[in-house]
C-alpha cells in the first residue's frame, strides 16, 4: 500500500469510525460506542503497518518544526493563563475572576498541571531522544 | 543550496510522481526539493545521485554562504 492509498484509507476509516460513534452516543449505545473505539484503533494501526512508504522526511521534518512550534506557543500561553487565573486566591490583584467565580479558579489549577505535564514531558522525550540521536561526550 | 533534479528528472523522461515512487518519498517532497523550498538529508540526496547515477555535487549545488 502506498501512502496515497494509505491516506485514502484512513479518512474514509475516520469518517466511518467518527460517524459510527457519533450515533452510538446519540442512540446511549456506550457499549458500542467503546467497541468501534477498540475496533477503530486496531483496524487503523493494521492498516498503517501495512503502509511501506509511510516515512517521508519532509513531512516528518514539517511535523518536528510544528511540534515545537506548538510548544512554544501554547505552554506560555497556558502559563500565562493560570497565572492569571490564580492571581486571585494570593493576591489581591484581580484579573479574570475577581475572587468571586471559583470554577475559573480551578480552571487555573487545571491548566497548571497541564503546563507542568507538558513541559515534563516535553523534557523527558527531549532528554531521551537527545540521548538517542546524541553524541557522548568522550567521542571525538 | 541549488539544484539540478528537474533537468535530471527530464532527461529521464520522469514524471515527479513516478521519482517520488521510485526513491520512496511523496510527490509534495519532489515539488518542494525542484523548487528549492526543501533541502532533503544527505541520506535522500545520496539516494538521487545513486538512482541518477551522478556525483551528488551534479545535482545538488553548493552556494557559499546561502541557507537555501
Amino acid at each position: 500500500m502506498n501512502n496515497k492509498k494509505y491516506k485514502k484509507v484512513r479518512i474514509v476509516a475516520i469518517i466511518f469510525i467518527i460517524s459510527l460513534i457519533t450515533v452510538s452516543i446519540f442512540l446511549k449505545l456506550y457499549l458500542l460506542t467503546i467497541f468501534t473505539i477498540f475496533t477503530g484503533i486496531l483496524f487503523l494501526s493494521l492498516v498503517h503497518s501495512n503502509n511501506k512508504n509511510l516515512v517521508d522526511e519532509r513531512e516528518l521534518s514539517i511535523q518536528e518544526k510544528a511540534a515545537d512550534f506548538t510548544y512554544s506557543i501554547f505552554t506560555p500561553t497556558i502559563g500565562i493563563g493560570t497565572f492569571l487565573l490564580l492571581i486571585p486566591s494570593y493576591s489581591g490583584l484581580r484579573v479574570f475572576s475577581n475572587g468571586e467565580f471559583l470554577f475559573l479558579e480551578s480552571i487555573g489549577i487545571i491548566f497548571a498541571y497541564l503546563t507542568l505535564f507538558l513541559i515534563s514531558l516535553y523534557s523527558i522525550s527531549y532528554f531521551f531522544l537527545a540521548k538517542k540521536y546524541g553524541g557522548k561526550k568522550d567521542e571525538e | 543550496m541549488k539544484n539540478r533534479l528537474k533537468i535530471y528528472r527530464v532527461t529521464q523522461n520522469l514524471t515527479q510522481e513516478q521519482l517520488a515512487d521510485k526513491l520512496g518519498v511523496s510527490r509534495q517532497t519532489i515539488i518542494a526539493i525542484e523548487s528549492n523550498r526543501y533541502l532533503p538529508s544527505i541520506t535522500l540526496a545520496f539516494k538521487i545521485s545513486v538512482f541518477f547515477k551522478v556525483n551528488i555535487e551534479d545535482i545538488f549545488i553548493y552556494q557559499n554562504g546561502g541557507n537555501k
